[in-house]
């Protein structure tokens, strides 16, 4: 293997981390105050959890727990850069077929075990154990051997070249869990988290709140707050009026009425995130009418899509046209999107000349099916008739699955690296492929995009995949999420991070 | 204890058991009836439909549903309710973990109502027609066309946001204090009690109206009691039988109003637990917590019926 290219692209990293670490240091929050130390910070779920283990992590809530008592092996800044955490280094080969990680020295799990290489290999083997059915294992499925080739050092081999694979480290699989416990506690290991994180997990009392107490002995130094608590609040206008009434100090996802609100009377902080993922109308393209060019693009040229953001949104989120997230921003960019031409869209199922009738499937949470019955009188005016069919979230996911459905309201929160955003879903091979569809030049583009580590190669490729996704339609982009925190304005030192998770160990509260 | 009564308690616990029975089986066939399943909402968006096809003959979730309403059957009657699909916990304890809560909720709520409803109903039959009468029926008439939701969500921004003197939401468990906890429980409680105050008032008022025209309450005022004594002594007692009921038959019912106060107010009840495990297709526990509704529900029935031979010895003699 090459190794003099390896170092150069490490030291390519070291200098990013660099460059990061000093960016951190002058801005101006960093400098304005001084955290104080002590207090303690509610968090508000949507949900109870199925359990504190990443092999069952599956949304906002159980990732947020996973940033309060774990350490991600690599981490996301501000801009959406991977950065060091538990890996203090980080080497990949030139054509991405294997990486290798150095671990920070001295770490310890809360139950004193070191975290080493072995624990490392301990955690990945665990979750790529097919019985256990890691909710995230089409994450590591190309992982041929990993193994320690040092006390500190791991090193991962692909099967294939994976230049998406890195940034994983900083998602869920990335969360190195305490081999010690996993044995100890077996399969109550899920109400018994032990991490390397900045707070130690103390109590649960299930269905109502999550308590966590400050790790005293945290590799970054002090962690400022007391204690953390995640509370289980399924209803939303609770998790308001909790927020407003000084029992809540955090909302994470806040409705947008509610942002809207904070924004004029400024008493709460705002926290936008930006995001990943996207939301779309998903067609199947082996369906009647839609699997027709010309229709697809007259639904797509149909959608006023800034109409709907302010019905649906408030006007909060921002206009989608590409499957990638502001935490993503360079990669959007394309050419050719159908703008809202409702005239043109006639045109278009006049040349088809069949008249279009679908079915139109949609969750049925009250703000999807208010996006679903906006689109349907959208689609309506230029001729075309739909049937909204609401589904619950996983009757949903099922009925996705399986290619159900004609054509479906749907979203993707998304992954930090391009590639998660697209991969699985547009190439025929795509283990998420949902649409059926299948274009040899989409799948030769991005396969190249996981055999190049360079940044500016990517990035055009990426954008390459815009322009095909924008001429062959199998998604009709909406809006990107937006994850907006409302906070208490007491609390201090939120970063917002695109993937919308608040990292605890770096919040304080002023008093 | 007559044979009149044991034969009654008899017919009840076979009426249990047919009831208990009929319940489950109808639970577990349509929630068997409704598309997608546990294995779709344990694996999620990424998983492939062969790893749902593998983690569903895994659960067992490809048997026949009669067979697997027959072997959760024989589980349950042993003791044995099964674990979460979702959480791995075994449901037993889930349960016992919860249905304090709910139950403690219930009971505050019930004794809220009365608390209110007993002295509003006796001032509404003793000045039957009068001012005060109809500003009650107003009151109450008001109060039971409110959906709990909105009457919760109104008590939250009066109480907590505005006032600041109750926890907008959350539990405290009894072991941070009788005071923290029942402070906890006090929102949700007057929520669901102010749905249950209006029934019980107008009931206790109707049947007291009548009591009071009976010819022994007349003898009473002739031989020169006094007012109070006449409505508490004399006319309560016998007036209250359609209120025992009622407060019994409600306790069932009341568990269903948890469903949606416990989940408004996030409090850690079976009735949030039920909300859940419907929304993740989680079948065992949807059945455990059906199990014990409906057992609570039987029982209730039963001790209603005992009840009424304590107030009224009619009862106890015709059986």
């Amino acid at each position: 293997m090459n190794s003099s290219n390896s170092r150069s692209s490490a030291a390519r990293w070291l200098s990013t981390f660099c460059a990061v670490a000093a960016f951190a240091l002058t801005s101006p929050g960093a400098m304005a105050q001084n955290p104080m130390r002590g207090g303690s910070l509610s968090i508000g779920l949507e949900n109870d959890l199925p359990g504190l283990d990443p092999l069952v992590f599956a949304s906002f809530n159980e990732k947020q727990a996973g940033f309060t008592v774990y350490d991600t092996l690599l981490d996301i800044d501000e801009k959406g850069k991977l950065v060091p955490k538990l890996a203090v280094r980080f080497e990949s080969a030139p054509d991405a077929t294997w990486f290798k990680l150095t671990l920070r020295p001295g770490v310890m799990f809360h139950d004193d075990t070191p975290c080493d290489a072995a624990a490392v290999v301990a955690h990945f083997n665990r979750l790529m154990d097919p019985k256990l059915r890691y909710r995230w294992a089409a994450d590591l499925a190309g992982i041929a051997k990993i193994e320690a080739t040092g006390p500190l050092e791991v090193t991962i081999t692909m099967k294939a070249p994976s230049a998406q694979f890195p940034a994983v480290l900083a998602d869920v699989s990335g969360m190195v869990v305490s081999p010690t416990a996993v044995k100890k506690y077996g399969e109550n290991y899920l109400a018994n988290p032990v991490g390397t994180g900045p707070f130690v997990f103390k109590e649960w009392r299930r269905g109502s709140h999550i308590v966590f107490t400050r790790n005293t002995q945290y590799w970054k130094g002090p962690v400022h707050l007391e204690e953390v608590v995640l509370r289980a609040m399924p209803d939303t206008e609770t998790r308001m009026a909790s927020l407003k009434a000084g029992d809540l100090d955090i909302v994470m996802n806040a409705p947008a009425k509610d942002v809207i609100e904070a924004r004029g009377a400024k008493k709460l902080t705002v926290l936008d995130a930006g995001s990943l993922g996207s939301t779309f109308v998903m067609i199947n393209m082996s369906q009647p009418d839609v699997s027709d060019l010309r229709v697809r693009q007259a639904l797509a040229h149909a959608i006023d899509r800034d109409t709907l953001n302010k019905v649906v949104n408030k006007g909060l989120a921002k206009v989608a046209t590409t499957p990638f997230g502001s935490g993503l921003a360079p990669h959007e960019q394309v050419e050719g999107y159908p703008k809202y031409d409702p005239a043109k869209a006639k045109q278009l199922l006049a040349q088809y000349g069949k008249p279009v009738k679908l079915k139109f499937s949609s969750s049925n949470a009250p703000l999807s099916l208010l996006a679903a019955q906006a689109i349907q009188q959208m689609w309506k005016k230029v001729g075309v008739e739909s049937e909204i069919v609401p589904y619950d979230s996983v009757q949903l996911v099922r009925t996705a699955g399986l290619r159900e459905y004609q054509v479906m309201g749907y979203r993707w929160q998304g992954g930090i690296d391009p590639d998660r955003n697209v991969y699985i879903f547009f190439h025929s091979k795509g283990t998420a492929n949902r649409t059926g569809y299948s274009n040899p030049e989409m799948d030769k583009l991005l396969d190249a995009g996981r055999a190049t580590t360079d940044p500016a190669q990517r990035l055009s490729i990426y954008r390459q995949v815009n322009n095909l996704l924008a001429r062959d339609l199998p998604y009709l982009f909406l809006g990107y999420f937006n994850n907006i925190s409302l906070a208490n304005p007491a609390v201090k030192g939120l970063v917002p991070i695109a993937d919308g998770i608040i990292r605890p160990g770096e919040v304080w509260k002023a008093r | 204890m007559s044979s009149a009564f044991l034969r009654r308690l008899q017919v009840q616990v076979v009426t249990l058991l047919v009831i208990l029975l009929a319940a489950t089986a109808l639970t577990f066939i349509i929630t068997n009836v409704l598309p997608g399943d546990a294995a779709v909402a344990i694996l999620g968006d990424n998983a492939t439909p062969a790893d749902i096809a593998s983690l569903r003959t895994e659960l067992g979730l490809d048997r026949n549903v009669v067979v697997r309403y027959v072997d959760w059957l024989s589980h349950a009657l042993r003791g044995d309710l099964g674990k979460s699909y979702r959480t791995r916990e075994n449901i037993a304890t889930m349960i016992g973990d919860r249905l304090p809560v709910t139950l403690e909720l219930i009971l505050l709520t019930q004794l809220i109502a009365l608390a209110f409803a007993v002295p509003a109903g006796i001032l509404a039959a003793y000045r039957s027609r009068t001012k005060v009468d109809s500003a009650l029926a107003t009151v109450s008439i008001g109060l039971l066309s409110m959906p709990a939701f909105v009457k919760g969500i109104l008590l939250i921004y009066l109480m907590s946001v505005l006032l600041g003197w109750f926890p907008a939401s959350g539990f405290k468990s009894l072991s941070d204090g009788l005071g923290a906890n029942l402070h906890s429980l006090a929102l949700p409680a007057m929520t669901l009690a102010l749905a249950e105050f209006p029934v019980y008032m107008r009931l206790l008022r109707a049947d007291m109206i009548s009591t009071l025209q009976q010819d022994y309450i007349l003898v009473a005022r002739a031989k020169g009691l006094s007012v109070r004594e006449i409505l508490l002594g004399h006319a309560l007692r016998p007036s209250s039988l359609s209120l025992v009921t009622v407060v019994g038959i409600n306790l069932g019912r009341l568990v269903g109003g948890a469903v949606i106060i416990e989940t408004l107010f996030a409090l850690p009840g079976i009735g949030q637990m039920l909300v859940n495990a419907v929304y993740q297709h989680d079948q065992f526990v949807i059945q455990g917590v059906v199990l014990v509704i409906a057992t609570g529900f039987v029982l209730i029935n039963l001790l209603v019926d005992l009840m009424y031979a304590l107030i009224d010895p009619r009862v106890r003699i015709s059986g």
